[in-house]
């Protein structure tokens, strides 16, 4: 009777002390992952990534080894490029072309943090072509320049010209294409965003649709729509911007599933899925998160 | 001559005899400038930055512990989701005649945080972000240009982080 | 990230007399002195801004002194109440003799 009674004591006060951790925030503070009063803690008043759009400019200005650079045909401050960011990732009929098709697909540099799609290798068909993608078809093609790499850790001047570029489009809807050839790829994204994975068996839609707006530990799950067109975003805790093959790599790794190489396909079909969730809402890079 | 009360030891008086020396100096060259930049330039709080109680800090600070609760607010997050970058604002209804605002965090391992000279300020607020190294209160304290003091106290909860690494 | 040292001041629009928030941030490890590098295992030694001063068409108005316990690329916000329009400039000093600068026209309407 007595051990009964200890353990209804003990469930119940489990209950009413977490009670409240399973109030479910809505609305503004479901969409940016931070309490109301967190919010400046995100640098909702200044946020330091905006200084990296100063660093994308230079690069965007900077000429390359035939003398022309991104400026010469974009206009000195990107001005031909205002929407241009709002479609993409898109889906073409030759997804890569440049340089060679000869050498490995991914490169390590060294360190598992470096491995990425080969930038210097050809992809050639249909596929999703992300901005990053041709961000490097341009150098290549249009100023003889070298292809960027694209990890986080090698890749910070693609980082910079990513932000710079999709800054451009800040507050215009986010329209990326879902149909007719697209159609295929954002089944596979579908796919994707929905298979359980990893140790834990979550899927990408566990924490962000089916419990969006719930704390899981001291932060909150943020709403997958309202969650791409942030993207590169600002990491607080990190005092980085971050792409968005970064946070899916993150994402995999803490749920403990295997994470992907950066510009890998299948992370390509994710983003246009994942990417069109957020389809209508107006762009704001580079975004504020934890 | 105001001279602050912070000026102890051999450099504070060295800089003090400087700034003496520069005053008679403009003010014989007819550059005489208005009082509150004469004030300016405080000295670094150093010893006070690097007591490790938060009694010895406010000694060492303010000159006292015992400050009333009252006349200051204290915005922070009750629960900070990322103990690096906590949001505070420390603002008080007495307008000028607040002097300077003292930020302390009594867990932190050094509890003196900042201190902020409202030479001329229009409104006695200020902002910024601070570390905290665990759950513990916030103390913003307001002096005042006659020397008192009044704080103003907050409890910030800082937890693990999610999902989010 | 962009450089250490880089700056930004943001100031509201004005009116005379009245109050106007200033918003400033600058690029800084605010290293504590404190963490060990994961490398070496050595203390990374602090490197962090102690002295913040705010002049207004040349008038000292606003100073601050700052400890470790800072966050990294520090976020400062005051008010001017400035009377007319002018120049607002900010140096941050750190401990390792780095000054830093920046400047924001304030514009009285």
């Amino acid at each position: 009777m007595k051990v009964r009674l200890s353990y209804a004591v003990a469930t119940f006060a489990l209950l009413v002390w977490t009670g409240h951790a399973f109030a479910q925030l809505t609305g503004e503070e479901q969409q940016r992952a931070v309490s109301e009063e967190g919010a400046e803690a995100i640098g909702e008043q200044f946020n330091p990534g905006e200084l990296d759009i100063d660093e994308g400019k230079t690069l965007f200005q900077q000429a390359g080894p035939n003398g022309k650079s991104c400026a010469t045909c974009h206009g000195k401050n990107g001005e031909d490029l205002s929407g241009a960011a709002t479609s993409y990732p898109k889906v073409v009929d030759n997804v890569y072309p440049i340089g060679s098709d000869s050498g490995p697909d991914l490169i390590h540099k060294g360190e598992k943090q470096g491995e990425q799609v080969n930038p210097n290798k050809a992809i050639n068909g249909q596929g999703v072509r992300t901005l990053a993608m041709q961000i490097n078809l341009c150098r290549v093609n249009n100023m003889d320049a070298k292809p960027l790499d694209w990890s986080q850790k090698h890749g910070t001047d693609m980082r910079y010209l990513t932000i710079f570029v999709k800054s451009r489009s800040n507050g215009q809807p986010l329209d990326i294409k879902t149909d007719g050839k697209a159609a295929k790829y954002w089944e596979k994204g579908k796919k994707f965003y929905w298979m359980k994975r990893g140790q834990l068996n979550f899927s990408c839609g566990t924490c962000h649709v089916q419990n969006a707006g719930m704390r899981i530990r001291g932060q909150i799950l943020s709403n997958a729509r309202g969650q791409y067109n942030k993207f590169p975003t600002f990491r607080m805790k990190k005092q980085q911007t971050r792409l968005m093959d970064t946070r899916y790599r993150g994402c995999n790794r803490r749920i403990r599933a295997h994470d992907l190489p950066f510009q890998d396909p299948a992370y390509r079909a994710l983003e246009v899925y994942h990417g069109s969730l957020s389809n209508g809402l107006p762009m704001k890079v580079p975004g504020h998160s934890l | 001559m105001r001279v602050t009360n912070e000026n102890t030891g051999r450099r504070s008086f060295l800089k003090v005899m400087g700034a003496t020396g520069a005053v008679v100096a403009a003010a014989g060259a007819g550059l005489m400038k208005p009082a509150k930049s004469l004030a300016a330039n405080f000295p670094f709080p150093k010893e006070a930055f690097d007591k490790e109680s938060l009694s010895s800090a406010m000694q060492a600070a303010l000159g006292t512990t015992n400050v009333q609760e009252a006349n200051v607010s204290l915005k922070a997050p009750t629960i900070a989701e990322n103990g690096a970058v906590v949001p505070i604002t420390a603002s008080s209804d007495m307008g000028s005649k607040v002097a300077k605002f003292h930020i302390f965090v009594e867990k932190n391992p050094a509890p003196y945080t900042a201190r902020f000279h409202m030479l001329d300020t229009g409104r006695a607020e200020v902002s910024t972000r601070i570390k905290m190294g665990e759950t513990s209160n916030i103390i913003a304290v307001a002096e005042t240009t006659d020397g008192s003091f009044y704080k103003a106290t907050k409890e910030v909860r800082v937890t693990i982080g999610g999902c989010g690494g | 990230m962009a450089k250490t040292g880089t700056a930004r001041i943001r100031v509201g629009s004005a009116q005379k007399g009245q109050a106007v928030q200033v918003r400033s941030l600058i690029l800084h490890p605010m290293e504590t002195g404190l963490r060990k590098d994961p490398k070496t295992g050595k203390k990374i030694p602090a490197h962090f801004i102690q002295k913040v001063k705010a002049d207004f068409n040349g008038d000292r108005v606003f100073e601050a002194d700052w400890s470790v316990a800072i966050s990294k690329n520090p976020y400062l916000s005051y008010y001017l109440a400035p009377q007319s329009s002018g120049t607002l400039k900010m140096t941050w000093e750190d401990n390792q003799g780095g000054v830093f600068t920046a400047e924001a026209e304030v514009k009285v309407g």
